[in-house]
């Protein structure tokens, strides 16, 4: 058990987080543009050469020519970010395919495609692309009480909404969806039976910013150091060349164990966990003026 | 015999609350009759999505279909409407209201008001709404328009916290009377109702209780305001009631 922990700690140094302004810029971005394929964008004799061994509802492409889509529209298949989905899409590459032409003939080069769900949730999250029911296993479950913003609502095998804000049982929520052609920002009721069959996950690399201009994460990472790693009794924490103005200390599941002030010209902290805390792995984060950093450390049995 | 009578009274003792606890619907639709429940690609449920009264008629709006239903004050089915599309699958909006013969969606995904012909569903126009008229808060989900209402023949557009009137004519906000406090009454915004244990739908904060059954997404009107009597919208697994609410 200790030399898991021990190589958990040596190796993966620091997990920068996605700051969720980026989210929050992700989901605008999503909610506020749209586009219009046209007959080149949607030629059919691709779709009926390539679905030919697939069911008969993939012989055609899942967008309309003159049909108005809203940003990432719902559609099996690749995950191009909205930026380059839109220049592959001026450039005349086909939009949409499905997870059958895939799966039975790879990514055709010129092909591009729209985003599921799941997909936009981890587009919104800057994580590698997984289904609803990965997002449920891979992410930690928290309750919907918990809930807060870049948050996500997920139902496996169904759908999955992601979280914008949050007014006590009202959430506004960001979601692409084949109901409206794609991207769309609503308020729904946590009190409404229907979300009781949706579970609530978080994306524990996901940070806060407040605003605040971000530095590259690996440069401010090199300038935070943890010791002794593992930790038993204390954790010291100390700084070059950076001003951290907070560090918090969280459990693999978001939850909040310690938040520590940084007075000015503090170079270093030492933090005394409660007896309390439990053998596992723990991440820390650290805000500065011009950006945050998230590390992970472990503690051993006391 | 003794024992299988003692066991019917008992059953019926049961039994008895639970039937009459509930009032008569207003409406009762089951599934794969006048309303039907539509899978998305993406796997997600949608049926109903809310209901309108005014000229004396209610307007159950079936989204999976996108047909509008027309029922009596009494209940009876008067037609159905089937939308034209405004080219976003069945979405047309997400709530609405009827006057002048026409059948006004604000459509949230859009920011626009589509209006269609009562009678024929066809498509008439589509008029952008302000979005940044109810600026004032920081909050985005306050400044988010999640409702159309009719006041005095006008078109009010808002959430449950500020409205404004709608000018069809410039797509503007009316000036004069540029932003008004929401406050639930008896013809904009209906209160919130509950269901309480027992199956009684109420009134909430008279008696604790959830929301009533919604299995499947609602984004429009809920409730409705008949002859003093207030109705909300329930979709259960048996189909589409419009129920009355206790007092």
């Amino acid at each position: 058990m200790i030399l898991i922990l021990i190589l958990l700690v040596s190796f993966p140094a620091g997990v920068p987080g996605f700051p969720l302004d980026s989210l929050f810029a992700r989901g605008d971005s999503c909610i506020n543009i749209s586009w219009t394929p046209d007959s080149v964008n949607t030629r059919p004799d691709w779709y009926l050469r390539y679905g030919a061994t697939c069911d008969s509802a993939y012989k055609h492409c899942d967008f309309l020519p003159g049909r108005n889509y809203r940003s990432i529209a719902y559609s099996y298949g690749g995950d191009d970010p909205y930026r380059l989905f839109r220049t592959r899409l001026e450039a005349g590459f086909l939009a949409g395919s499905h997870l059958c032409h895939y799966e039975a003939y790879g990514d055709p080069s010129d092909t591009v495609t729209g985003i599921d769900c799941s997909a936009f949730v981890c587009y919104l999250w800057n994580e590698p692309r997984v289904s609803t029911a990965g997002l449920v296993s891979r992410y930690p479950q928290i309750q919907k009480s918990e809930l807060s913003p870049g948050d996500a609502l997920v139902k496996s095998n169904s759908h999955s909404v992601v979280v914008a804000e949050r007014n006590g049982n009202d959430l506004l929520i960001w979601e692409s969806t084949s109901a409206v052609n794609g991207c769309r920002e609503r308020i729904i009721s946590l009190a409404d039976s229907y979300w009781d069959t949706y579970v609530a996950v978080r994306d524990t690399a996901l940070v806060s910013n407040e605003g605040k201009e971000m530095l590259p994460g690996g440069a401010l990472d090199a300038t935070l150091s943890l010791y002794p790693l593992p930790f038993r009794e204390t954790l010291n924490f100390r700084f070059q060349n950076a001003i951290f103005s907070r560090l918090g200390v969280y459990d693999i599941n978001g939850r909040s164990i310690a938040v520590l002030a940084v007075l000015d010209q503090q170079d270093r902290i030492t933090w005394r966990p409660p007896k309390t805390l439990s053998c596992g792995v723990y991440l820390v984060r650290a805000e500065a003026r011009n950006g945050l950093t998230v590390r992970k450390c472990a503690a051993l049995v006391r | 015999m003794r024992k299988s009578y003692k066991l019917f009274l008992g059953f019926c003792f049961l039994i008895t609350p639970i039937c009459c606890s509930s009032d008569k619907p207003l409406i009762f639709e089951p599934w794969n009759g006048l309303f039907s429940l539509r899978q998305t690609e993406s796997n997600d449920t949608i049926s109903v999505s809310g209901l309108f009264y005014g000229s004396g008629r209610i307007f159950i709006y079936n989204l999976a279909e996108g047909k509008m239903a027309v029922f009596s004050e009494e209940g009876k089915l008067v037609e159905s409407v089937t939308l034209a599309s405004i080219g976003r699958n069945t979405y047309v909006g997400d709530d609405f209201i009827v006057t002048d013969g026409r059948i006004v969606f604000l459509n949230t995904v859009d920011k626009t008001l589509e209006f269609f012909d009562q009678k024929s569903g066809r498509h008439l126009k589509s008029l952008p709404y302000p979005q940044d008229a109810l600026n004032g808060s920081q909050s985005r989900m306050e400044r988010f328009i999640t409702g159309i209402f009719l006041e005095a023949g006008r078109i009010m557009l808002g959430n449950a916290g500020q409205m404004f009137f709608f000018d069809e004519s410039t797509g503007t906000v009316a000036e004069k009377e540029r932003i008004v406090s929401a406050r639930p009454d008896e013809k904009l915004l209906l209160p919130k109702v509950v269901l309480c244990p027992g199956n009684d739908i109420m009134i909430d904060g008279r008696k604790k209780g959830k929301q009533p059954p919604t299995h499947y997404p609602v984004s429009g009107k809920r409730n409705l305001l008949l002859r003093g009597t207030l109705y909300a919208l329930v979709l259960d697994k048996r189909g589409v009631s419009v129920l009355p609410v206790r007092q």
